[in-house]
């Protein structure tokens, strides 16, 4: 029925995509389901580790409630992992959007600026962020770190003293600004992707929109915005999977403390059920973007 | 001489007419200053700390230009990372996976985004899953496996996930190209396809010379996150054989090792001085190399 329907492209397409696609699921089943499958049954098992082999045996869903019923911090680290993702992915994405679109106009310093916004990818996704921390706050002087994220190392509120700002505008500054040091720092590779869509967008489109003599402002809301639709998409799920996969991530912390415990099961039990319950939750949100923003857009 | 000719109202009135633009750029320019230094400190510390000796470190006076200068940490540092054979290490091994999933992600994305066929939810579960899903939680059958394979502890555990698609972080490159194919333009590829050029000349032919922009993206995140991978590489490498990534891991162990902790005062501009040396390659790459982030699109000369 179909084939009477669209003849020709379409059918074809069928029977294509899977020579793109063979390689992958190959690769899937080698090296992916396999441990997947395991590391899920493992959550509801109890694992001894011998040398040379894993000893497991099926207990059903005790782990789960363990970690459910008896532990006593996750099910706080769960909702406090939450709340920052909540938190953070709105915030991460601003940012990062303000600095692309500042970066992608023309001005002298761009290739500086640019190489600069570079630095956080490189150090804060490796083991040199750990070290530089180590090394700060290890540092004679003690002008550096004075806690670990923050980077605050100027003595604000001294400035903030000195212009004699009221207590309660001084500490909303403070907390800003300690955030923005946060942000920043987590917001590199957001502002790459972000890069990567701004330059896909025809100029053709602001030539029209400037013949037409529309003003930056517009354009930035009627032509850039709406373009970037898919980049924001994929900077939207990017942003959550670093999030909830980060290993200063407290419920994430908390399993992989399970683990160097060489409780395997508990440990995969724990983030299971949260990778869940987030999966459950970014499919949501995914569909309500592609429902109430790409749809008008296009 | 020339003020009589040219009327003071014009020059006014261009003045007026540009301050918003100067105020404007003048404020941007502020605000990349502003937060430039936060992102530049690190490198700013770790430049200054790594050229100080004993002395000059307990010099308080001057903390931020030290009047001499050295360039024994670094020496040092060399020696103790072996940083020779792990760069080579890191390139034979990490870069060189790199590279390949650049290119075999692409090629997979392109299914995804481009065809529909049965079972695509299903398929869309698995890469979501596969970019959700962190290494660590099964690195312990994923250790088993690739001992099953005959492969582990070979260079074979980063190259053979990634000739296959299922790598370091392949799935979010999967995704990321995914979701640039399908916003270009279907009209070249369907034009192709009624010319009668078959899918892989398609691929080959028109939608990666128009994807220069977000190859470019895909290079330096595969690049960077291979650099930065030692996860695997500590599951399955001795560290005869460490990657750089490696070496700076185990880096505070190593310097206790030599009589160095975290409480002597040399420990604060060895561990600069490694950072730097490790952080100055991919540095100067992106330097290089981001000039590719051009429109390629206006190339291919496609409208509306």
């Amino acid at each position: 029925m179909k084939q009477r329907k669209r003849p020709g492209l379409e059918t074809m397409r069928a029977r294509h995509a899977f020579l793109f696609l063979a390689p992958w699921i190959v690769g899937m089943v080698l090296f992916f389901l396999f441990p997947i499958v395991q590391a899920v049954y493992f959550s509801f098992a109890r694992i001894a580790i011998e040398p040379g082999r894993v000893e497991t045996s099926f207990i059903g869903l005790d782990n789960f409630d363990y970690i459910l019923f008896k532990d006593t911090q996750y099910i706080d680290n769960f909702l406090t992992s939450l709340t920052d993702l909540v938190i953070s992915v709105p915030f991460i994405l601003i940012v990062s959007l303000i600095l692309a679109v500042l970066l992608n106009n023309r001005f002298h310093g761009r290739l500086f600026f640019r190489a600069l916004f570079f630095l956080p990818v490189i150090i804060a996704s490796g083991a040199v962020l750990d070290l530089y921390l180590g090394a700060a706050a290890a540092d004679a002087t003690e002008i550096a770190v004075n806690d670990s994220v923050s980077f605050s190392m100027i003595d604000f509120s001294q400035i903030f003293a000195a212009l004699n700002l009221p207590t309660s505008i001084e500490n909303y500054l403070t907390v800003a600004l300690d955030n923005l040091f946060l942000l920043v720092w987590q917001s590199g590779i957001q502002i790459i992707l972000f890069l990567a869509g701004l330059q896909s967008i025809p100029d053709l489109l602001y030539e029209v929109s400037h013949v037409e003599g529309a003003t930056k402002w517009e354009e930035f809301w009627f032509i850039t915005l709406p373009m970037l639709g898919r980049t924001m998409f994929l900077v939207i799920v990017f942003t959550i999977v670093e999030n909830i996969t980060a290993s200063n991530n407290v419920l994430v912390s908390q399993g992989y403390n399970f683990f160097a415990n060489l409780d395997y099961g508990r440990g995969a039990a724990a983030l299971w059920l949260y990778f869940l319950v987030v999966g459950v939750l970014i499919a949501a949100v995914l569909l309500l973007y592609n429902k109430v923003f790409l749809k008008r857009w296009n | 001489m020339r003020k009589p000719k040219r009327p003071q109202v014009n020059l006014e009135g261009a003045l007026a007419k540009r301050a918003p633009g100067l105020l404007l750029s003048a404020a941007r320019l502020l605000f990349l200053i502003i937060v430039g230094f936060i992102v530049l400190y690190p490198l700013l510390y770790m430049l200054v700390y790594s050229l100080k000796d004993r002395e000059a470190l307990l010099d308080m006076e001057h903390v931020w230009v030290p009047l001499t200068y050295h360039f024994d940490n670094f020496h040092e540092i060399w020696d103790l990372i072996s940083f020779g054979a792990s760069l080579r290490q890191t390139l034979v091994v990490q870069v060189l996976s790199a590279a390949i999933e650049v290119f075999v992600c692409a090629y997979i994305a392109y299914g995804f985004a481009r065809f529909r066929f049965r079972g695509k939810p299903v398929f869309t579960f698995f890469l979501i899953l596969s970019l959700l899903v962190p290494v660590q939680m099964y690195s312990l059958s994923m250790s088993v496996n690739f001992r099953n394979l005959h492969i582990f502890n070979t260079p074979f555990v980063y190259w053979l996930p990634s000739i296959f698609g299922v790598g370091i972080r392949s799935g979010m490159m999967i995704f990321i190209y995914q979701q640039f194919f399908l916003g270009l333009p279907k009209e070249l590829e369907d034009a192709a396809a009624i010319d009668g050029a078959g899918p892989l000349t398609t691929f080959f032919k028109i939608a990666l010379p128009s994807s220069g922009v977000v190859i470019t993206t895909v290079a330096v995140l595969s690049f960077v996150w291979h650099w930065n991978e030692f996860y695997l590489a500590s599951l399955c490498f001795l560290t005869d054989d460490a990657p750089l990534s490696m070496m700076m891991r185990f880096l505070p162990t190593r310097l206790e090792q030599i009589g160095v902790y975290p409480t002597w005062p040399t420990y604060t501009t060895l561990v600069s001085a490694a950072c730097l040396l490790y952080v100055v390659i991919p540095l100067v790459l992106y330097v290089i190399f981001q000039r590719n982030f051009v429109r390629s699109i206006d190339r291919v000369g496609i409208t509306g």
